[in-house]
């Protein structure tokens, strides 16, 4: 048994989530409910990182369906980040491989969207670099999630088992004719198309499948010249196999069409169960996972129109869904510092890099094929400990206070841009709709206004902010911490 | 020295070391347990440690604790982040070829107090002359590994988790010496954190095989502010509904984190400082670090940073100022430990991922280079200078300094020498046997029951199993024998051995039929003690 087999399953027991999905009535009909702050700052807070006030208003000044759309088009549109100088060179340079992490936290804090999207497709299609090394490869596979991000899965499909990062990862380029190993071939089918288990609760594919879809995997190999992943026919099994009961010479091409062919139905409930559980709960509801796999299937597997779909339904927005999914360290790093208008420096970036990896997330190196347990329906609590909570706390006061590689922090322009600076009261409320998912009662609230006023009537307020800024700014500040330091604030 | 070929470890645990933080948090923390540990607390359990009234919400682990031999000793960790320049902290003052390759930023011998007749100490270091006059000062000098990463993460993380240069690991040296010091810590951890690590050293240094040891914290300040703003959450009165639900498990780990807060602020609220120490960040966070070993905490170890050596350019104006607060520092807590009489139980040592070019740059710094000389502090030092001097004539190909002494050789001798731990398990902590050196002016003998090898656990193989996996130990005589498997929660899943043995290696099998995929421990009772090892069940 290979480490990477071993490590597939393991993240320990993570505490029991709720047994089955929430309660909910409402289904894929589009949602035509209340547009305001709170529905908008929802669809922002799931589909960004993080909640700015300029995405805010944009969404307000659309319709639900027209936000989700702008959203989405916008990050088809987006074109790929530059390309690092040695993009095309060979080498394990640990410089290369923190630039290129570095470089990916600098583009989900832009990116948006398409970010969110390639990031489930690195947790989907799991490759690590302490496996595969180069850092050019690193640069090719997370190109190509990109370049697919909300593109056809078919196509995503087929090119990331050609990638050198995966041909290496998963042992395709040690698989060759009379020499075959399973490795990549069960996780193609496992993790990567259809799962073990289809929606009718019927296995999908049996352990034949598995060593005859090998078979026809074989003669893929890294060219460690041309750095490409390239078919070397001398390799390749070219005799008879039998997949899914179709007996043929097939190949790469034909594994991928008989994939399609045969089991299209149960694909689709996979990669929709996927979508579903990024952007909605982490539990997947059988009924709307049944409709977006019939939407992926109408529309070829392209993947643009089931985020729309989703994105615009009354189900995504409904009330029990908000607030209930834990931030993941990346999300949670890049948020705070969009949240408070932070623009970080590149030693910053560095610092999330260190930070992430020190809350469970090596971005480009996932602890297993299956991806971070945070993101699995049954172990998604597993970002919290009591190892992170402190880390995760302590570094958003560090972002307040201008810690380490944070930049020294102003909150009177923050406030300034989404609430009424000269009202305690107003600051306490607005703040805490900014920064938290669910509304505060109004005790709460209360008692956030006495953490600005210090013991001073309410009326003060505006004197202390107009005649002595730097004591209103560290008032503010004091508010900040103590609503990043929530438990709520782990929450969007 | 003589370095055998490393045992396999996993070289990947970040989703292991939090799922088995979650088992923890879980198995020790459920609410249930919450609420009655807190009802003990109320009940105010207090004894003396050392002479100061202790409150601990229970004294069972701490009392085993402090029955094991050597259990006094504790070690502070000083991370100087950023790679400090060696030869301008220890100047080699009557080396020619240090002054001609660093026309402008070296140090004149004026500007030393001399250490020996070629070395001196920076001058803005003169607040630990007392202590080198003292014998409390030792000075280990080109330490480092072969083939050295210039990288500062990954240097870090080679000198925090003891790997060799082209060897990742998962755990720190001293996470794995608190997992042996703490053999039950996953399924009873103690009331108390084994470790208390302040601002941003490196985290692998307390993260264990299993599990992150210990509390984190940004700063001193925060660390105090526990005791007034650290405040626990009510897990039930939550919003229905599944936002209720997440946030009702996110307050329970918020709870669950602040568990060591009592012990840490009364410990901190029993002693006063009796120095002065500089109020910067490392000033700071020792004058709190006294505070808590003075007033009976018994963590055993403490990882603070001391952060700027990344001096690329204008060095001259940086470097001093950090090298001053740090000797100032080290002097005050020196003072302070004696007033509280663990000046020689408590030790303290420098490190830094790595030392600088010999040659200056052209903005007036250094680049990042190897070798370079640490500092250990405390009464319990053989005060004096280790290793070989650098030799400016001899450097490898990127102008950097060969080092005499492998930075493994200083935690070797302060596994063996400082904390008592047997040889043989120093070699294993450490992935090979490393000479020690002779700073240590107090060692402690290893620790009692060495007859290390009298009953060995050995290693499961296969380890991660699917089915069937076979546990070995060995006896030197007979004796009688409990070897049982306990899952994440603590509880006895399967009983493998009992009963008398002869003496000579047993292999019995482990089937995990029916068992979850998970970490389960492995526990062997023998008259001579109690080891444990996880085992990984998989499906």
């Amino acid at each position: 048994m290979d480490r990477r087999q071993f490590l597939r399953r393991f993240a320990g027991e993570a505490p029991a989530p709720p047994p089955s999905p929430p309660p909910v009535s409402s289904g894929l009909e589009p949602y035509t409910g209340p547009w305001d702050e709170p529905q908008a700052a929802h669809l922002i807070r799931r589909a960004l990182f993080g909640l700015t006030r300029a995405d805010l208003v944009d969404a307000l000044f659309r319709s639900p369906a027209g936000a989700v759309d702008h959203l989405v088009d916008t990050a088809v549109a987006r074109p790929l980040p530059a390309a690092p100088s040695w993009y095309n060179t060979a080498g394990t340079n640990i410089a290369w491989r923190y630039e290129w992490q570095e470089a990916w936290y600098a583009e989900m804090r832009a990116g948006g969207l398409k970010e969110r999207m390639t990031l489930l497709w690195h947790d989907h299609f799991v490759t690590a670099i302490d496996v595969y090394g180069h850092a050019a490869f690193a640069y090719q596979y997370l190109t190509k999630l990109r370049t697919h991000a909300l593109g056809n899965f078919r196509t995503l499909l087929h090119a990331v088992g050609t990638l050198p990062a995966m041909l290496i990862y998963l042992d395709g380029e040690d698989s060759s004719a009379g020499n075959i190993n399973e490795n990549y071939a069960r996780e193609l089918l496992e993790l990567f198309s259809m799962g073990r288990v289809g929606p009718d609760g019927q296995d999908n594919y049996t352990q034949q499948d598995i060593v005859e879809a090998a078979r026809a995997l074989t003669g893929w190999v890294v060219n460690m010249s041309t750095l490409r992943g390239e078919f070397d026919p001398s390799r390749h099994d070219g005799g008879a196999k039998t997949i899914f009961g179709r007996t043929g010479t097939w190949d790469y091409d034909d594994v991928h069409d008989i994939l399609f062919d045969e089991r299209e139905e149960e694909i689709a409930s996979w990669v929709a169960q996927k979508i579903y559980s990024w952007f909605v709960h982490p539990v997947p509801n059988p009924e709307v996972v049944a409709g977006m796999a019939q939407t992926l299937r109408q529309n070829d597997f392209e993947v643009a129109p089931v985020v729309r779909q989703l994105l615009k339904s009354a189900h995504f927005y409904e009330e029990a869904f908000v607030g209930s999914r834990i931030k993941s360290p990346c999300e949670y790093l890049v948020g705070l510092t969009r949240e408070l208008g932070i623009v970080p420096p590149q030693a910053l970036l560095g610092r999330f890099r260190e930070t992430g990896y020190n809350l469970g997330q090596d971005l480009l190196n996932p602890p297993t094929v299956a991806g971070w347990p945070g993101y699995a329906p049954d172990e998604y609590r597993a970002w919290i400990t009591t190892g992170s909570v402190p880390e995760r706390r302590a570094e958003a006061t560090n972002a307040l206070e201008g810690n380490g590689a944070f930049p020294s922090f102003d909150p009177l322009p923050l406030v300034e841009a989404l609430s009424d600076a000269t009202s305690a009261a107003a600051i306490a409320r607005d703040l805490a709709a900014h920064l938290l998912p669910a509304p505060l009662d109004d005790d709460d609230l209360t008692e956030l206004e006495a953490i600005l006023l210090d013991g001073a009537p309410w009326w003060e307020w505006v004197t202390l902010y107009q005649s002595n800024p730097e004591a209103a700014r560290q008032r503010v500040r004091l508010l900040l911490d103590h609503l990043v330091n929530l438990p709520e604030y782990q929450l969007t | 020295m003589c370095q055998h070929p490393h045992p396999p470890r996993s070289d990947r645990a970040i989703s292991l070391a939090h799922g088995a933080d979650h088992d923890r948090d879980h198995a020790a923390w459920s609410r249930r347990t919450f609420l009655s540990r807190s009802a003990l607390a109320a009940g105010g359990t207090a004894f003396l440690l050392n002479g100061v009234p202790v409150h601990a919400s229970s004294g069972s682990s701490l009392l085993h604790l402090l029955s094991r031999f050597g259990a006094d000793r504790v070690l502070v960790l000083i991370q100087m982040a950023g790679g400090n320049d060696g030869l301008n902290m220890v100047v080699p003052v009557t080396n020619d070829l240090y002054y001609q390759r660093r026309p402008t930023i070296a140090v004149p011998q004026s500007n030393t107090f001399r250490l020996d007749d070629d070395y001196g100490l920076h001058g803005a270091m003169g607040a630990a002359e007392p202590m080198w006059g003292d014998g409390h000062l030792a000075v280990v000098q080109t330490v480092g590994y072969p083939d050295h990463n210039l990288s500062h993460f990954r240097s870090t993380d080679i000198w925090a988790s003891a790997s060799d240069a082209d060897e990742t690991l998962s755990s720190g040296w001293t996470g794995r010496y608190l997992d042996h010091a703490y053999p039950d810590y996953v399924t009873s951890p103690p009331e108390y954190p084994v470790a208390v690590r302040i601002g941003g050293a490196s985290a692998l240094l307390v993260r264990g095989g299993a599990t992150s040891m210990g509390m984190s914290f940004s700063n001193a300040d925060q660390l105090l502010q526990l005791a007034t703003t650290g405040q626990f959450y009510d897990e039930d009165d939550v919003p229905p509904g599944v936002y209720g639900e997440e946030l009702s498990f996110i307050r329970s780990i918020y709870n669950a984190s602040l568990r060591y807060r009592d012990v840490v602020v009364e410990a901190a609220n029993a002693a006063t400082n009796a120095a002065e120490y500089p109020t910067d960040g490392l000033g700071s966070s020792l004058a709190l670090i006294a505070r808590l070993i003075k007033g009976g905490l018994p963590s055993r170890l403490y990882v603070v940073e001391h952060g700027g050596f990344d001096t690329h350019s204008n060095q001259t104006d940086r470097q001093p100022d950090l090298l001053q607060r740090l000797a100032e520092s080290l002097a005050a807590f020196d003072v302070d430990l004696a007033d509280g009489g663990r000046s020689d139980t408590v030790m303290s040592m420098t490190f830094s991922e790595f030392g600088r070019r010999v040659e200056e740059n052209g903005s007036g710094g250094t680049d990042h280079g190897t070798a370079a000389p640490l500092v250990l502090a405390g009464g319990g030092v053989n005060g004096g200078l280790y290793g070989d001097g650098p030799d400016l004539a001899d450097l490898d190909g990127s102008g950097n300094l060969h080092h005499s002494v492998d930075f493994r050789q200083i935690y070797a001798t302060l596994l063996r020498q400082w904390f008592g731990v047997p040889q043989a398990e120093t070699d294993a902590l450490l992935g090979g046997a490393f000479d020690p050196l002779g700073f240590i002016g107090n060692p402690v003998a290893a620790e009692p029951g060495a007859a290390p090898h009298a009953a060995v656990l050995e290693a499961p193989y296969p380890n991660p199993f699917r089915g069937r996996t076979t546990v070995a130990f060995a006896l030197d005589r007979p004796g009688r024998v409990a070897l049982t498997v306990s899952d994440a929660r603590g509880r006895l899943v399967a009983r493998l051995a009992s009963g008398p043995h002869t003496a000579g290696r047993h292999a019995v099998p482990f089937h995990a039929d029916g068992l979850p995929s998970g970490v389960y421990h492995l526990r062997l009772e023998t008259d001579k003690g109690v080891q444990s090892r996880p085992v990984t069940v998989v499906r």
